[in-house]
């Protein structure tokens, strides 16, 4: 025998209370995951539009905060990429379109750009402009395959679905791509874009040859503005995820109260054994090992409660993106998040151990023994 | 002196005074004895005569309001660290045998050790050869609530000789047995003293003690009696 084993023995001695507060530890671990998670994985969703793609600046209409409400004339890619650091640059427009009951986005890109070019085809071809094709992302093109459905009707116009493409953003796998000519004329937007993505030449990515060719672009229009496509997603991703300092202070809040619930537990629990802690102090255990099974036990039954949060907490968020309008989306636990909530839940256990732990050694032994 | 003690003092007690302020009550006035090493020494005296307080004096989990312990010729209130001075030195067994519920007897004997991470396996061994010594190695495996009142006890003295103390402080732990498990404990404790030459100091109101420690103080209200 050893600590842990005696202390998992011990936890497990009052099951009940025990898996009441595991189950409270799940679900509080849990919504923080779902409420923290969604963003990020929105975010993690557009960064890898950008990142994956190797686009490095973006142009979009200047001081206009949506990027669906953005627009700069889709000529401006042609000024663009006669810039000599640029490698190349697409036009997109942007819609989101309803599809049943979940918001689907469209992408109009720029035929004959790296737009197009770079897309990987998993089946058919890609849309010719002027024939009313499209080609959809792999995860809306498995939906379409349930429904038996073949064609997208967007604003009221019927499309042929031609293609399947494969993407790593999850926001892409559940799009809809289209030249960018046909969905200009669907919307009567004609000769607009939403924003033009812009990749450098290799040898322009540093960041001071990068600054000098986004003046270069803003030298183009008075009416555009071009970012850095890092900050362009954090800029935008602020409010395409709102409330996410909501989020954050709502979990924090979740986290507070289950440490609370925890620190309850704890003190029950040390309440109940208070005369054997006494006992394991007159024997000489030292102050450390008492506070150790305070600490111990809570980040015990944290981690469990954790673990099990973090399961339900990815499983719901799967959930509510497959079940509401946001199916573009994919759940993501990724590392960073993982790591904050681990922290936050190890921090809330300690702090729930210590305060039964201080208690239990401001006590003398002796007159616990004999309190009875 | 007696024939087992080697004539130096584990323990002096020197006019030492205990009060209670919750209570506002002395529970010891100017009391002075001494204790020799491998001395088998009980501390007799009607409930209330201040006889567990000194008990709990020596151990350090009470502090004296006057006079002076030494432990090996040591003032006690010098020693910082007290917990690691029990540990090191002194074994408890007490009344109501204090052991664990949900864990077995060897667990039980495990506890003084168990704050290491991992206890050797050496300690293990130990732990099962005392319980062997106590004749109770066929409950190394019993949960201690289903052993027998006499044989807790013997798994408490088991517990108190797992790190070889020098000193066993025994509060009446004779006082929650029959008279026949209380003679068996009473012999174990004389024979731990005679074959370990571990000094032992029981705190008993039983008169048959007598037969079975080398010395017998008498405490009544706070003072050391005729």
């Amino acid at each position: 025998m050893n600590i842990i084993h005696f202390l998992i023995k011990d936890i497990f001695r009052k099951k009940m209370r025990v898996l009441l507060t595991i189950f409270g530890i799940t679900i509080g671990v849990s919504v923080c995951i779902i409420m923290l998670g969604i963003g990020e994985s929105i975010k993690h969703s557009f960064k890898d539009i950008y990142g994956k793609r190797h686009i490095d600046v973006v142009v979009q209409e200047k001081e206009q905060l949506s990027i669906l409400l953005s627009r700069v004339d889709d000529q401006l890619a042609q000024e663009i990429r006669s810039i000599p650091a640029v490698e190349d640059a697409g036009a997109v427009l942007l819609y989101i379109h309803k599809q049943k009951k979940a918001a689907v986005p469209v992408f109009g890109w720029e035929s004959g750009t790296f737009l197009f070019d770079d897309v990987e085809l998993v089946q058919g071809r890609k849309p010719a402009p002027g024939q009313d094709q499209v080609m959809v992302g792999a995860a809306l093109a498995e939906s379409l395959k349930k429904e038996g459905e073949m064609r997208i009707k967007i604003k009221g116009r019927p499309l042929n679905v031609v293609g399947t493409f494969k993407s790593s953003s999850p926001f892409e796998q559940s799009a809809i791509a289209m030249p960018l000519a046909d969905l200009q004329h669907l919307l009567r937007e004609d000769g607009k874009a939403s924003f033009i993505n812009v990749r450098l030449r290799p040898e322009s990515r540093a960041e001071t040859a990068t600054d000098a060719a986004i003046q270069k672009m803003e030298a183009l229009s008075p009416g555009i503005e071009a970012m850095h496509a890092d900050a362009f997603v954090s800029e935008k991703t602020k409010f395409i995820v709102v409330g996410e300092q909501f989020s954050f202070l709502v979990s924090l809040i979740t986290i507070i109260a289950v440490a609370l619930g925890l620190a309850n537990t704890m003190i029950s629990s040390s309440f109940e054994k208070r005369k054997f802690l006494a006992i394991l102090m007159a024997l000489g255990w030292p102050q450390i090992g008492i506070a150790m099974l305070f600490v111990c036990e809570s980040v015990i039954v944290v981690l469990i409660g954790g673990a099990l949060g973090m399961v339900l907490g990815y499983k719901s968020m799967g959930f509510i993106f497959h079940s509401t309008s946001i199916q573009a989306f994919a759940p993501e636990l990724n590392a960073m998040l993982v790591f904050k909530i681990v922290l936050m839940m190890l921090a809330s256990a300690v702090v729930a151990a210590l305060v039964p732990a201080w208690i239990t050694l401001r006590s003398n032994p002796v007159e616990v023994i004999r309190s009875e | 002196m007696n024939k087992t003690s080697d004539g130096r003092d584990l323990f002096r007690v020197e006019n030492v005074g205990k009060y209670y302020p919750s209570t506002q009550s002395h529970a010891l006035r100017d009391v002075s004895v001494t204790i020799p090493r491998g001395e088998f020494v009980g501390i007799k005296g009607p409930s209330g005569s201040g006889k567990s307080t000194l008990l709990y004096l020596l151990s350090g989990l009470f502090t004296p309001s006057s006079g002076s312990i030494y432990f090996n010729e040591e003032p006690l209130v010098g020693i910082k660290n007290k917990s690691l001075y029990r540990r090191s030195h002194l074994g408890f067994v007490f009344q109501d045998f204090y052991l664990y519920p949900g864990f077995t007897a060897l667990e039980n004997v495990l506890f003084p050790n168990l704050f290491q991470l991992f206890i050797p396996s050496n300690v293990r061994e130990k732990a099962e050869k005392l319980l062997e010594e106590l004749h109770i190695e066929g409950k190394k495996g019993a949960p201690v609530e289903t052993l027998s009142a006499g044989e807790r006890q013997r798994v408490c003295i088991a517990r108190a000789l797992l790190n070889d103390p020098e000193c066993i402080l025994a509060d009446e732990p004779t006082g929650n047995l029959d008279s026949h498990n209380g003679q068996i404990i009473l012999e174990m404790l004389k024979k731990i003293n005679e074959m370990r030459r571990t000094t032992i100091v029981l705190v008993t109101h039983e008169e048959r003690v007598s037969q079975y420690v080398h010395r017998l103080i008498t405490i009544v209200d706070g003072k050391i009696g005729k």
